[in-house]
């Protein structure tokens, strides 16, 4: 055993510092630290996407032959933990973690050829439209029909949960090409420029007051068949392997990052009784909690990248083990940033936190973000399959016998 | 022994709920701001008579005691209303009552004294003697933070150090009063709150509540009051969130079954409504404690805070994710709850102050 990083890889940490000291600048900088949902506003992120395609850093998980950077699992991990850890942006994944990948297994080279290069360049913004109101830990059950038409499918419905949609021009969805026995088999995967005729996006405000998410109705949309991806009744196999991207991912460089932000936040001395909420037994302790909780996340994380390099799959429970565990340190580091604030956690930094926003927070400096952060962070248990359906899924690698 | 409710608080009870499903709904509560609150607060004052409730009968109150004020916070917990009430009632009331104040505890029981502690100047709540904020003979200068409901306000209290002494005495500013420039803004919860900058306010004479140097023994014993008040609240807002989350889980069905039939989901909220009965059990355990007896008053307190602090968290985290996508919305009122759980949490200084008083007096 050996923990270590190759010298290879010790070397491409410094490139990747070098590149994100010269490229991260100001402006792009102070962008992402007005971004407390999911990803970066697409003025920031979408700034800073396009400047790491120009260095060829564009799609660090895809392969070389379709733009991508070539990078193993530890250089991507770096490479995550080094943005993070530098406050870049956090790009959008919907293009590049989640349909990019599909499009590479299922699609055909006409679908490949057009896609992949305009997810590269930012061009194409896409919106992962799976849930619907009554399917959502129950994705299966999905309902939305597509009725085939000629040399188009005709979609009518809604999904719900839509992230980004007021964004995108692009929407991948599941939809129900078939009333089948088992509710997976009769599910098809396609996609649809936003603005096709029929397309109405509806925002849903969320607890911390961003406008991150949609409601989005389909009235009689007609989608080319040319646009299906994968054969009819295979979505279901196709949405499975896209969820394994999106329940991977670096949670502990997140999480480190707003501890380091209560600890700045904790040693500010009270002017009047020079007295530090670190020296605080009470703080410390919760502080110290959550160290914990990311340290050990962090280990998996390196278990994770180190079973990916000697090429064996990661496999589902190693992804529920790293989505439960990460989300659950990501919510109570941003808590103890909320708790490293005392009553300035309690103030609405929305005004702040708008794109572009001159206003400084109220309070420190450090308190623009943690308090939003840890509303939007009640959300991570929920998507991506909530933590209750991760635990079943665990449970049935117990029962098993494949893990521990 | 009984716990039950007296039948005149049982009538007062159902009175606010009345009058609440009347006059406060979540289109109030999330986008009425100021002028509503002003509306609720003129609304109950006038009609219920309520902010009388525990002013002594000598200055025209009812007279009520801590169970009242508990009867009360625990109707407004349950329906996120009146935020001014606790300032106000709880925290003025008792200061009033400590410093003999009669002509002031009858403006309060009228309603037109609405009242918001200006006490903090940086995130963290002064627990010891000394602020920054002096009085001299030019008047108070300092800046006061995360001042809840100062543009509600018709009053604010104020700590500040007169000359010579080494602890601060309370004010009793009007908040009109020239030289104070109030920075609006609001919290998470929707409160309206304000950053104050005293530039030299006049300070009269009767201003002063209390002694000079008095500020922080009168601000503890006040806080305390404030802080049960809070509990009850919490544990309204506990009742409601359980409620809401068994209506949602019996309504909605994935995977062929309504969510209550998953046991995993059972078993939360069977622990949610043990959290909820702990906080219950040290709310009365602290209503019914002698206040005479400053020492086991002070660890009821601050062990009830304790608790009461980890339930409101726990309930209001799983009562979100049980909600699923739902629950983090501004839409449904559970996301409301849980930011006001956030706010009643933090207010008087947060759960980690009051532990350490808590560990303190187990000597
Ligand atoms: C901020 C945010 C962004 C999102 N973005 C997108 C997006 O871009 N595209 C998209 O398609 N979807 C998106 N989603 C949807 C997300 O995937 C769903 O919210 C999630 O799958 C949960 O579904 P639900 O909200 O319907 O909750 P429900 O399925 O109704 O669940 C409610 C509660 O019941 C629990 N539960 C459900 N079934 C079981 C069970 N069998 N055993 C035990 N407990 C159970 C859940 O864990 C949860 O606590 C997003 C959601 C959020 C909150």
């Amino acid at each position: 055993m050996d923990a270590r990083l190759g010298d290879t890889h010790v070397r491409f940490r410094q490139e990747v510092r070098a590149f994100l000291d010269r490229e991260l600048t100001g402006d792009i900088r102070e962008g992402a630290r007005r971004q407390a949902g999911i990803a970066a506003d697409p003025s920031v992120g979408v700034a800073w996407q396009k400047k790491l395609n120009a260095h060829g850093w564009g799609a660090p998980a895809w392969p070389k032959e379709y733009g991508g950077t070539g990078w193993d699992a530890a250089q991507r991990q770096i490479f995550d933990e080094e943005c993070i850890r530098a406050g870049a942006p956090s790009v959008w994944v919907s293009g590049l973690q989640l349909l990019g990948p599909v499009v590479m297994r299922f699609g055909t080279s006409e679908q490949k050829a057009f896609f992949l290069p305009r997810i590269l360049d930012s061009e194409h913004y896409w919106a992962q439209g799976f849930s619907e109101p009554g399917s959502g830990s129950d994705l299966a059950s999905l309902q939305m029909p597509a009725v085939r038409d000629g040399d188009d499918y005709v979609v009518s419905g809604t999904k719900i949960w839509t992230s980004h949609a007021h964004w995108a021009n692009w929407i991948f969805l599941l939809v129900r090409t078939e009333k089948t026995a088992n509710k997976r088999d009769g599910i098809t995967f396609m996609v649809t420029p936003a603005d096709a005729p029929g397309i109405t996006v509806q925002p849903i405000i969320s607890m911390s007051g961003e406008h991150e998410t949609n409601q989005v109705f389909f009235d009689n949309v007609r989608i080319p068949v040319r646009y299906r991806i994968g054969a009819e009744g295979q979505g279901w196999d196709i949405a499975k392997y896209l969820l394994e991207f999106e329940r991977s991912g670096a949670y502990a460089a997140l999480s480190q990052s707003y501890l380091d932000i209560a600890r700045r936040n904790a040693r500010i001395p009270d002017p009047v009784t020079g007295e530090r909420l670190w020296d605080d037994p009470c703080f410390r302790r919760d502080y110290a909690d959550a160290q914990l909780r990311v340290t050990a996340q962090s280990w998996t994380e390196k278990r994770v990248i180190s079973a990916l390099s000697s090429g064996k799959n990661a496999g589902d429970a190693l992804a529920s083990i790293l989505k439960v565990r990460g989300t659950e340190a990501q919510q109570a580091s941003f808590e103890v940033s909320v708790t490293s604030l005392g009553a300035f956690g309690m103030a609405d930094q929305r005004e702040a936190l708008r794109p572009g926003s001159n206003t400084p927070p109220i309070g420190p400096e450090g308190a623009l973000q943690p308090t939003a952060r840890h509303l939007n962070g009640r959300a991570a248990s929920i998507y991506g399959g909530s933590n209750e359906i991760q635990r079943n899924i665990l449970f049935r690698f117990i029962a098993d016998g494949r893990i521990p | 022994m009984n716990f039950d409710l007296s039948e005149e608080q049982v009538i007062l009870r159902d009175a606010l709920a009345g009058y609440l499903s009347h006059h406060w709904d979540q289109q109030r509560h999330n986008q009425g701001g100021v002028p509503a609150r002003k509306a609720l607060w003129d609304g109950i004052a006038g009609e219920l008579g309520l902010m009388a409730i525990a002013v002594p009968e000598r200055a025209g109150g009812s007279g009520g005691g801590l169970d009242d004020i508990m009867v009360v916070a625990q109707e407004l917990g349950r329906c996120l209303a009146l935020d001014g009430f606790i300032p106000t009632v709880a925290y003025g009331g008792n200061l009033f009552t400590a410093t003999g104040d009669l002509a002031r505890l009858e403006t309060i029981a009228s309603g037109a004294m609405v009242l918001a502690l200006a006490h903090a100047e940086t995130g963290l709540l002064p627990d010891g003697r000394a602020v920054a904020t002096t009085v001299t003979d030019t008047g108070l200068t300092g800046v006061k933070v995360m001042v809840a409901g100062a543009q509600l306000a018709s009053h604010v209290i104020v700590s500040a150090m007169e000359p010579g002494q080494t602890a601060y005495s309370l004010y009793l500013v009007p908040n009109d009063a020239p030289g104070i420039a109030r920075q609006d803004f609001n919290m998470i919860d929707g409160q309206p709150s304000s950053e104050l900058t005293l530039g030299g306010v006049a300070v009269g004479a009767d201003m002063r509540i209390g002694a000079a140097g008095a500020g922080p023994d009168l601000h503890r014993r006040a806080a305390d009051i404030a802080t049960v008040a809070h509990s009850a609240e919490a544990v309204g807002m506990m009742e409601t969130l359980i409620r809401t989350t068994v209506d949602y889980l019996q309504g909605r069905s994935q995977f062929g079954q309504k969510l209550a039939a998953f046991q995993v989901l059972q078993h939360r909220l069977a622990d949610m409504v043990l959290h909820l009965e702990d906080a219950r059990s040290m709310l009365f355990q602290t209503v019914l404690a002698d206040q005479g007896d400053r020492d086991g008053f002070e660890r009821a307190v601050t062990g009830m805070k304790v608790k009461v602090a980890e339930a409101l968290r726990f309930v209001s985290q799983q009562a979100v994710q049980l909600h699923g996508g739902m629950g983090i919305t501004d839409e449904l009122m559970v996301g409301h709850f849980f930011k006001r759980a956030m706010t009643v949490n933090e207010a008087y200084g947060g759960p980690a102050a009051f532990r350490k008083r808590y560990e303190k007096s187990l000597g």
